[in-house]
């Protein structure tokens, strides 16, 4: 499973409805609108595709969104059990 | 406090991402600390922006990557592209081994056969045709040590200066418009002009979707700043236009003259910088020095009315442009392919430092002309490291005789090694391979098979010749024609230098071994310059730093000094702009101003900007003719075609292509139609099209969409089995020889 967190830029003016928008697909969690303008978003997709395609569709489809910036791409196959601190199962 | 593997990673994401602001999580994985990885400063690999990147590993494998927060460049954030870059390091079409072609098909051979043979066909190919019947065409992907080793051995030891590298076909003109107005390549500003510009040119540059964090820093400016303006010249619409302020939706070749109406209002209207004209400027018509009244005079005939007509659009527009750049108090100008690919590539760059220069509107904070890069290294590789026929490292030319014996003696070399004539430009080169001419050549981290214009005329001679690609994939269009395809490492497998669009020059570490076989390409040249007997003064390059050690001493006192960045430094900061002449020196902001430590005081006396490599420092306003396109459209042609980047896809698709996930994403090559186009062909979106120029035809899917203006098609160019470049247009530039991929005559038909 492929983990990537994104800044999502859009319209001061229309931050928190676009957030909600966001929220809505399945697959993404929100973690707020930071700054006024940018929401931290994390996906979660089996193939990176749906990552990027979700990125692409936002950026083309929804005028209010002025960019989608990933920060950190990760895939949980990638580590095994001794990589993560203690407290993670 | 007990989280699953999942959410930990998912808060150490959005972690990342608060970070890269500034912000912080109310909760987040800062508590528990992070996974195990092993992280590694680089820069991304697929465009000129240049954003760090730091490169996750773990046991040797990539595995993660995020965006590098200490870069001035993009400050954590990454585009689309630049997310694949892990997983292409692991892709499966990775090439693990030499191949060599035997009874007409690619088979696994060993390296020492497969580069015994290539030395033997180039010794006797040598032997018995002379140096120039061999070639090298090289890349801005490729580092700078690599391509300074391939230029030391062609130039130096081969003798010949067959010697080229892709950014002859993306920003060439980009280099003849810098050199001709100003007298010295590469921009005077940087990024920082960004954050202090009240307005913004765009030209032929669909920064959205091409330079997304550059975007993203013209989005923050007018956030911070919401007077700051932005004004594009584009034929089409894009989603750059989320933020734009006024669009001069022109017919693709016709903007020429525009930029002189705009050059006419400006003076008109007295929006000109005098004291700095009559300190800085001088004038001339391309062939000779003319008068300042006699530009004037030059520009009459471009009246908002006629460029308007020409270009398809409301002269008001053009009036409403003009005041917008008279009236800010900073402006920066930004372009690149839609200004660079055309036939007058140069005069375009030329009229675009010219509004800068009447009006003073450069070398100082917010106020640059500024030509955006497409490749990662065409700056410090090819245009700096001298990857082009007429150029020797340390931005020298080939054809003069200093430069030659400088180069000569750091090489070892006599310097009657190095010829005084250019060699045959990126056309001219592959018309040579298609005579026969050119008999054997090596091609290094690129793909032309793929990116020339007018294919068709080019492959039966690519396979022809004596084809070695060295390439980190298999297959491309281009290792598909070769008889020997070499394993080169890739990014995050080696060690080099990457120089970005704004003079930075970037250390990217190794990460992780080489896959399989492959081998960095320094290693296989130098292979090669063994074999051919040339191996002695390659002895001591024993790293990639000693390459650049050595590299930096042919910058030593030109206008592009390294001096003060060797590795040492190099490793530690995020980049240096030149002229940086010495370790403690910063790196330089504006060229040409007494920031410059090149700046001549003396002969300065006392004017703002003193462009020192023109014979009497002041810069060139050129009154160029406004030629049209080419090939422009008529009854038989009646559409326009052009070609270029979307999102998704990164030049030839060897790269980006080799990520399924990317592919499917924009499954389908398609055309764009405008719907008033579509209508009256026709046409319904998702239909079948044949777009048909003079020189090929492509079946493809029609997409109904208000981007292209009317009259006017787009096809993006990244699909290998729809070359879009069997239709495109061979035609070049005379002065900079890019060609004119931007614009042609089409039609289009019913499939
Ligand atoms: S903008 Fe260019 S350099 Fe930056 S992440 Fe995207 S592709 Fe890489």
């Amino acid at each position: 499973m492929y983990i990537a967190s994104m800044l999502i830029k859009v319209r001061p003016e229309a931050a928190r409805a676009a957030e909600k928008r966001i929220q809505a697909i399945a697959g993404i969690t929100t973690y707020g609108v930071h700054k006024g303008d940018t929401i931290i978003a994390v996906a979660e997709a089996e193939e990176v595709r749906d990552l990027e395609a979700f990125g692409k569709n936002l950026m083309l489809s929804d005028e209010d969104v002025l960019g989608v910036y990933p920060t950190y791409l990760t895939a949980e196959e990638a580590f095994s059990e001794q990589d993560f601190p203690a407290g993670v199962k | 406090m007990s989280v699953t593997r999942r959410e930990f990673l998912k808060l150490t994401a959005a972690s990342a991402a608060a970070s890269a602001i500034g912000s912080e999580l109310m909760v987040g994985s800062a508590v528990m600390g992070s996974p195990a990885i092993d992280w590694h400063k680089s820069v991304c690999r697929f465009c000129g922006t240049g954003c760090g990147v730091m490169l996750g590993t773990r046991n040797g494998k990539a595995v993660a990557v995020k965006g590098d927060r200490k870069s001035t460049v993009n400050r954590g954030l990454l585009c689309v592209k630049g997310f694949y870059l892990h997983k292409i390091v692991h892709a499966k079409n990775r090439l693990l081994q030499p191949l060599v072609r035997k009874n007409g098909t690619l088979q696994p051979a060993s390296w020492d056969e497969a580069m015994s043979l290539v030395a033997e066909k180039f010794s006797a190919i040598i032997k018995e045709h002379g140096p120039d019947a061999v070639a090298f065409y090289g890349s801005g992907q490729g580092t700078t040590e690599e391509t300074y080793i391939a230029n030391k051995l062609f130039k130096g030891h081969l003798s010949t200066n067959n010697f080229e590298g892709n950014p002859r076909l993306c920003m060439a003109s980009a280099v003849g418009g810098y050199l001709t107005s100003f007298g010295a390549d590469e921009p005077v500003g940087t990024y920082d002009d960004i954050e202090h510009a009240e307005l913004f040119l765009l030209i032929g540059s669909n920064t959205a979707e091409a330079h997304p964090v550059l975007f993203d820093r013209l989005v923050a400016r007018k956030k911070n700043h919401p007077s700051t303006k932005i004004i594009t010249i584009d034929p089409r619409k894009t989603p750059t236009n989320k933020i734009v302020d006024l669009h001069l939706q022109v017919i693709p070749g016709y903007d020429l003259a525009v930029m002189h109406a705009i050059a006419r209002i400006l003076i008109k209207e007295g929006y000109t910088d005098e004291k700095f004209i009559s300190e800085s400027v001088t004038f001339s018509d391309g062939k000779k020095k003319i008068s300042y009244e006699g530009y004037k005079r030059f520009l009459e005939k471009f009246t908002p009315e006629y460029a308007a007509e020409k270009a398809g659009i409301d002269p008001q527009d053009i009036v409403k442009a003009a005041r917008m750049f008279g009236e800010a108090k900073t402006a920066m100008s930004m372009w690149t392919m839609g200004v660079n690919q055309r036939t007058r590539g140069v005069w375009l760059n030329n009229l675009m430092h010219n509004i800068h220069l009447l009006t003073g509107k450069l070398g100082k904070p917010g106020c640059d002309s500024f030509s955006l890069t497409g490749q990662p290294n065409a700056c410090g590789g090819v245009r700096e490291g001298g990857g082009l026929c007429h150029l020797l490292p340390g931005h020298r030319k080939v054809a003069v005789k200093q430069h030659r014996e400088e180069i000569a003696a750091i090489w070892n070399v006599p310097a009657s090694n190095i010829k005084p004539k250019p060699g045959k430009h990126t056309m001219a080169m592959f018309s040579a391979i298609a005579a026969g001419e050119i008999k054997a050549a090596y091609i290094m981290c690129t793909n032309p098979a793929h990116s020339l214009p007018n294919l068709n005329k080019y492959l039966q001679g690519l396979k022809d010749c004596f084809l070695v690609v060295a390439d980190s994939f298999h297959p491309t269009e281009t290792t598909k024609l070769a008889d020997v395809v070499l394993p080169a490492a890739f990014w995050g497998e080696k060690e080099g230098v990457y120089g970005c669009t704004e003079r930075r020059s970037q250390h990217m570490a190794q990460a992780i071994q080489p896959q399989g076989q492959a081998r960095w390409d320094g290693e296989i040249l130098m292979d090669l310059a063994r074999r051919l007997g040339h191996g002695k003064n390659f002895e001591h390059f024993k790293t990639p730093e000693d390459v650049w050690t050595e590299y930096i001493t042919t910058t030593k006192g030109r206008d592009m000094d390294l001096t003060g960045a060797p590795y040492s430094r190099l490793r530690k900061v995020r980049g240096l702009r030149w002229p940086v002449p010495d370790e403690k020196h910063p790196g330089t902001w504006h060229r040409f101003t007494e920031e410059d430590p090149l700046f001549p005081k003396e002969k300065a006396k006392g004017r703002r900007m003193y462009f020192y490599n023109k014979p009497d420092g002041r810069a060139v306003v050129f009154a160029r003719p406004d030629k049209g396109p080419e090939e422009p459209v008529d009854a038989e042609y009646p559409l326009v075609l052009s070609t270029g980047r979307v999102l998704e896809h990164w030049h030839t698709m060897t790269m980006t292509g080799s990520v399924k996930q990317l592919v499917r994403a924009v499954p389908q090559p398609y055309v764009e139609i405008n719907p008033e186009d579509a209508k009256e062909l026709g046409f319904a979106d998702k239909d079948t099209a044949i777009v048909e120029t003079r020189r090929g035809e492509l079946k493809l899917m029609v997409r109904v969409i208000d981007r292209p203006r009317k009259g006017t098609i787009f096809i993006p160019w990244h699909w290998p089995e729809k070359l879009a470049n069997l239709l495109t247009t061979d035609a070049i530039d005379p002065g900079s020889k890019e060609p004119e991929y931007k614009i042609c005559a089409a039609r289009i038909r019913k499939a």
